[in-house]
């Protein structure tokens, strides 16, 4: 979701600085892409910060576990080589 | 002597001179031939289908889009845009567009056709472009200008170099292709549309095309909402496609935006006026959360682009509504109720939930799929920073999650995340940057057009189409879905033919009594804001 709001504020900030008058024709096109830059890095830094916490998910407590085995079979019903990893097994 | 030197020679009253009856027989006449002849090879066409109309109209149909294609591609594309997003890309069984497969290959609809994998919406785009270039070599109309060309062409290349990069790493092709298919249409419709659309009446109807398509679906969706008891049972988690809640969302705030503006083309004011009802049935008949942020995204975007002297009133009618919604909210937050007024509270709930059972009801296990997919597509992103894997290579989900389609293992629900895994931070400055680079040009071009309020409206529609498509993707397979892509591009099309139009010339608004304020940027540099401090005019 903090992602989401990293792209809303810069669609903001740009929409805002673009929309005033004076001042800001000619250095637009370096502006949006610094605006990128820093998002995407941004984004990036919250990514390595989120991929060292791992959701807690007891996938029997859900029912995913049974889900994911029915799902395995269609898939080999289908003749697709696709398989999804049973957790655990 | 006769008018090619030859010797007049005696007419017998017996001869039969075919010019003189054809100038005879006028315009209307020559009509009425066409059509009974049109009929008859309509008439044979059937009985040599054995009765089956479907494929009698198709083949009418198709034989009317090349024509017209080539003769007028502005109607062609207006009819174009209405049945793209009329018709279903996901053909569910209660669909009034079921038995149209606009959007499906056609290998999948005539398996003797094996190797077409072209549906007919590519089809149809194939005429217009077919269309726009004889236009150009026959008539010599110029070339029009496209909006942040410079940002376009570094997407579509960023776009080729990670297709490639995903074949050599061993990736499956028909995946990378379908991952890039629904952009591609984007592109292509951004630099078709500015050719097509040159003129203030052109862009009005090619948004009546759009306004037609969604409301179509609008109908559709809250006929089926209404018909089941203002109840999403027998539906797939909502009425109409993933997509359509977007569309309303994106047409409402819009509806607004004509409101605020108060724009005198009044056909479209009042026609938008009078179908707010409509949509907001049909976005709540949808049954997507992802629609109310997009509304609340796309309504904070109307400030910040309209004029300073309209920005005050929508503020001070924006701060007085969120009060009333607060207020809705809080009342309806812990009211277990399945009325159609608490629907959108119930949906807010039960997206802010997250992991929370209790709060998040049923959605509980589409609210976890979603924390468990963002978690393996971070984990991914940090594993190949730099350029990605690439397209048609398969995601690596570490924790697994219940993916029901083959596409699933290369193609996440979250497409924004998707990004930088496919492409890395490269790809991902590249992507973000093209889509900032539409929202300032469009910004910019919207304080040049201050005298046409229409035209500002629409370059707001503009706007609220790049929230909406990026918010859309964060929850939804939106990027590769074909409809949000032909509705986004279209409109990034017109933008660029709104800004290539000259000012319009009208004395609508007074002359200013006193000089403009002048507005400085703090990140603006020093040098800048001394020049800047220095033109202003001396009485502020």
């Amino acid at each position: 979701m903090i992602v989401i709001v990293f792209i809303l504020l810069a669609i903001y900030y740009v929409a805002y600085v673009g929309s005033r008058p004076i001042g800001l024709f000619k250095p637009y096109a370096w502006r949006s892409l610094a605006v990128a830059v820093i998002l995407a890095c941004s984004i990036f830094a919250y990514s390595y910060y989120q991929s060292k916490r791992p959701p807690n998910v007891n996938y029997w407590q859900v029912g995913w576990t049974g889900f994911i085995r029915a799902l395995n079979q269609e898939f080999e019903a289908r003749g697709s080589p696709h398989r999804i990893p049973i957790p655990g097994e | 002597m006769s008018m090619f030197g030859l010797p007049e020679v005696e007419r017998k009253w017996y001869w039969f001179d075919f010019s003189s009856v054809l100038s005879r027989v006028g315009i209307m006449q020559r009509l009425w031939v066409a059509i009974i002849l049109l009929s008859f090879a309509i008439g044979y066409l059937h009985v040599w289908f054995d009765g089956n109309i479907s494929s009698t109209l198709t083949i009418v149909f198709a034989v009317l889009v090349v024509g017209v294609s080539v003769l007028r591609p502005s109607i062609s594309l207006y009819v174009f845009l209405f049945v793209a997003i009329a018709v279903e890309q996901a053909q569910l069984p209660y669909a009034w567009t079921k038995d149209i497969a606009y959007h499906l290959n056609l290998n999948s609809q005539f398996p003797t056709l094996r190797s077409l994998s072209i549906n007919p919406l590519e089809l149809h785009l194939l005429c217009i472009v077919a269309g726009v270039l004889l236009r150009r070599v026959v008539v010599r109309e110029p070339w029009m200008p496209i909006m942040a060309w410079k940002s376009l062409l570094a997407y579509f290349i960023s776009l080729c170099f990670f297709f490639m990069l995903g074949m050599w790493r061993g990736g499956a092709m028909l995946p990378a292709l379908w991952e890039i298919r629904g952009i591609g249409y984007l592109i292509a419709l951004m630099i078709l549309v500015p050719q097509i659309i040159r003129t203030r009446d052109q862009v009005r109807h090619c948004v009546w095309a759009l306004i037609a398509g969604v409301t179509f679906r609008a109908l559709e969706v809250s006929s089926h909402y209404v018909l089941a008891g203002f109840s999403l049972e027998g539906s797939a988690e909502g009425w109409g496609s993933h997509e359509d809640a977007g569309l309303f969302a994106t047409m409402l705030v819009f509806t607004f935006a004509l409101w605020f503006l108060k724009v005198t083309d009044t056909k479209q004011r009042m026609f938008m006026s009078w179908v707010t009802v409509l949509y907001l049935l049909a976005i709540i008949g949808a049954g997507r959360r992802s629609a109310y942020p997009i509304f609340v995204a796309g309504m904070a975007l109307l400030p910040i682009m309209l004029p300073r002297e309209i920005q005050k009133k929508v503020l001070k009618f924006l701060w007085k509504a969120a009060i009333v919604f607060l207020i809705y909210l809080a009342v309806g937050w812990n009211i277990k109720s399945e009325s159609v007024l608490l629907t959108p509270v119930k949906s807010i709930r039960q997206g802010l939930a997250g992991d929370d059972e209790a709060q998040a009801g049923e959605r509980y296990s589409s609210n976890l799929f979603r924390k468990v997919e963002n978690y393996d597509l971070f984990v991914n992103i940090v594993e190949r920073p730099l350029l990605g894997t690439g397209y048609g290579i398969l995601v690596d989900y570490r924790m697994p999650i219940p993916i029901a389609w083959d596409l699933g293992f290369y193609i996440p629900h979250n497409q924004i995340l998707a990004v930088p895994v496919k492409t890395g931070l490269v790809g991902l400055i590249i992507f973000m940057n093209f889509y900032l680079s539409v929202i300032a040009s469009i910004s910019v071009g919207f304080h040049r057009l201050r005298e046409d309020r229409y035209l500002q409206a629409v370059l707001v529609l503009v706007g609220v189409s790049v929230v909406s498509h990026l918010i859309f993707s964060f929850f939804d397979i939106i990027l590769t879905y074909y409809r949000p892509n032909v509705f986004t591009g279209a409109l990034f099309g017109v933008a660029s033919a709104v800004l290539a139009l000259k000012p319009k010339d009208t004395t609508h608004d007074a002359p200013p009594s006193r000089p403009r304020p002048v507005y400085h940027n703090i990140l603006m540099p020093e040098r800048m804001l001394k020049a800047a401090k220095a033109a202003e005019p001396s009485s502020m």
